[in-house]
């Protein structure tokens, strides 16, 4: 691994407390949600980033209490099933993030409903998961977005936002839930961009994802896994 | 369609119910939606439709939401 200036925690418990003070470097929590996603990244400068939310409330909002999070620049949801984005209303609520980043593709669940009404309702910056990039402080996030025409195989989970995060020489992969077929055009789309440090694992390590050509352009040094 | 399903046993907020069909399917269920007097043991039904029409509704809101938020976007790479 390189030198780098990386804190790699994946939370075990409640009762783990993180601390903020005397950041020179970036910090990762993988954060243990069960069955579902949630990550928070911290930057040098301060700068906080939630990709995704986990599948429940309690467990995420004690877990940004417990890393004594203040405040959140930026919001993410890599796309709008339950086991990502529950809480998300509470979250927006809490921390009121000024700018959120999701792929567009709306569900018909309660969760979902909640997180774009909370949205609206503190006027956060919504922005679309399209092919662009996000400059935050010392963090550079690449969306990779999802297909067009959107793929209607497992259409949520494989219009998952896929996410690059490059930090000085270090690079992460956030790829929500996609599945093999996603996997499979984005050897094509964005090869360029897949090789990184860090992957976090799709889809919970599910056989429906993590194909061999895949995970070998992407060939990354540590692999994340939630289940 | 109605299916049947049994109160296996209670686990905190939730009873475990058991179906039966060629195989057993056991699932978590909230207690606080179960009928007054369910307990371990007691056979329940659900009748289980297609609600097309509250469907239709609830994603016609959803995106009429979505879309309104989608305006604000200008689009390009984002400077925070």
């Amino acid at each position: 691994m390189k030198k780098l200036i990386i804190i790699l925690t994946l939370v075990f418990s409640l009762g783990f407390t993180g601390t903020l003070s005397a950041q020179e470097n970036l910090k990762i929590y993988f954060l243990d949600v069960g069955q579902g996603d949630s990550s928070v990244i911290i930057s040098s400068s301060g700068e906080v980033v939630l990709i995704d939310s986990g599948p429940e409330e309690s467990l995420i909002l004690n877990y940004l209490e417990n890393l004594n999070i203040s405040h959140l620049d930026l919001l993410i949801a890599s796309h709008a099933h339950a086991d990502h984005i529950s809480g998300m209303d509470k979250i927006i609520a809490k921390y009121r993030p000024k700018t959120f980043l999701d792929s567009g593709i709306p569900h018909t669940t309660i969760a979902y409903q909640k997180m774009i009404t909370a949205i609206a309702k503190y006027n956060l910056n919504y922005y679309q998961g399209t092919s662009r990039k996000i400059n935050l402080g010392p963090l550079t996030f690449t969306i990779l977005p999802p297909a067009n025409p959107l793929l209607r195989e497992s259409e949520l989970n494989n219009n998952s936002l896929v996410i690059r995060l490059d930090f000085k020489d270090f690079s992460c992969l956030f790829t929500g839930d996609i599945e093999k077929e996603r996997e499979g055009q984005l050897l094509n789309e964005s090869r360029n961009n897949l090789k990184v440090d860090i992957l976090k694992i799709a889809h919970h390590g599910s056989s429906s994802g993590s194909s061999p050509p895949f995970i070998k352009a992407v060939n990354p040094e540590t692999s994340i896994k939630n289940e | 369609m109605l299916i049947q399903l049994i109160i296996d046993r209670f686990e905190g907020k939730y009873a475990i119910l058991e179906f039966q069909n060629k195989n057993s399917l056991i699932f978590k269920f909230p207690r606080s939606l179960l009928p007054q007097g369910a307990k371990e043991g007691t056979v329940i039904r659900f009748n289980i439709d297609l609600d097309e029409k509250e469907t239709e509704t609830r994603r016609k809101n959803i995106q009429e939401q979505l879309d309104n938020l989608k305006k604000k976007d200008q689009g390009g790479d984002i400077q925070l």
